[in-house]
């Protein structure tokens, strides 16, 4: 015998999977969220900054400026006493073999004076 | 379902809003897959009638699109969220079509109305339950359905409804006799031992 009490839970387990989503209703939801997607502007995602900021958000504010100084100076360092370094670190074979002369291990600005040679 | 679906399908719900935010439409699959069939479920049940159900349910649905934007991983539950605003447009249409109940938790349903026989005998066993949900106060109709149908717990329909877990409680076991004392003598008509 059926109580009261059971055809209510039997009536519950019934309804839980009574509504199915047809397709035409899950198109419809899937519809209103890819247009929700494409509405999403790009300048929610990378806000764009007015002023004179604006090149500098291209390398990452100052932070970045302050790198890139630091970056040119060790490149300028790097490019004067390469030269030596280098050839020092394979014990001047570079030298041995001819293929460095010496004073070319000696940055000179001599070209720059007046009747100064290159 | 698609390989990057199958993967994504083992993440939470509200991670699968902030993938959604960032444009994933594989997440919109998988929310719509799992959350849906719920929302459907809950309005159709509160509101007894199919139609008007898919609309609550779409344009549910649509409000938590709008939401991914703000959601914040490990916040609040999408489906807990979703049967709040579910349960707040269906009571609005209730409203609107002025077949609301009434909020007071305290009111009963009426004896046997002679309309809800009709239903039932025309209708079937979910027509019958719809006949006599409808006859609840709304919050007791809510409570009712999101717990002993939706299988939701008692802190998630406190969360959802906005009341305290001691009047879920009191809301699902009134809306429960309530129910039993509706349908009762008709057991014969719906299919069940008498």
């Amino acid at each position: 015998m059926t109580t009261d009490r059971d055809m209510l839970d039997e009536l519950f387990a019934e309804a839980r999977d009574a509504e199915t989503p047809g397709d035409a209703l899950v198109a419809r939801v899937l519809a209103d969220a890819a247009r929700v997607q494409g509405e999403t502007p790009l300048s929610d995602m990378a806000p764009v900054r007015g002023g004179g900021g604006g090149w500098l958000s291209g390398i990452g504010s100052w932070l970045g400026a302050g790198g890139l100084v630091a970056a040119t100076a060790a490149g300028l360092l790097i490019g004067v006493t390469a030269p030596d370094t280098v050839d020092s670190a394979l014990g001047g074979r570079l030298t041995d073999l001819g293929l460095v002369a010496q004073d070319d291990l000696v940055p000179t600005l001599s070209y720059l004076l007046p009747g100064g040679g290159g | 379902m698609e390989p990057l679906d199958a993967e994504l399908d083992q993440l939470q719900d509200d991670a699968l809003m902030v993938l959604f935010a960032n444009g994933e439409p594989a997440a919109a699959r998988i929310l719509t897959a799992r959350l849906l069939p719920r929302v459907l479920n809950h309005a159709a049940r509160v509101l007894g009638d199919r139609a008007e159900a898919e609309d609550v349910a779409q344009d549910a649905m649509l409000r938590l699109w709008k939401a991914a934007k703000t959601w914040t991983a490990g916040g609040a539950k999408p489906s807990t969220w979703l049967y709040r605003v579910t349960a707040n447009l269906a009571v609005d249409r209730l409203r609107r079509a002025g077949r609301a109940v009434g909020l007071d938790d305290t009111d009963e349903p009426e004896d046997d109305a002679p309309d809800a026989e009709a239903r039932l005998v025309e209708a079937g066993r979910m027509a019958a339950l719809d006949a006599a949900l409808a006859r609840l106060p709304e919050r007791q109709r809510q409570a009712v359905v999101l717990r002993h149908i939706e299988g939701v717990s008692n802190p998630e329909i406190a969360d959802a409804l906005e009341i305290s877990v001691e009047a879920v409680e009191s809301l699902t076991a009134r809306g429960k006799r309530a129910l039993a004392k509706a349908l009762a003598g008709q057991k014969e008509a719906l299919g069940y031992d008498d």
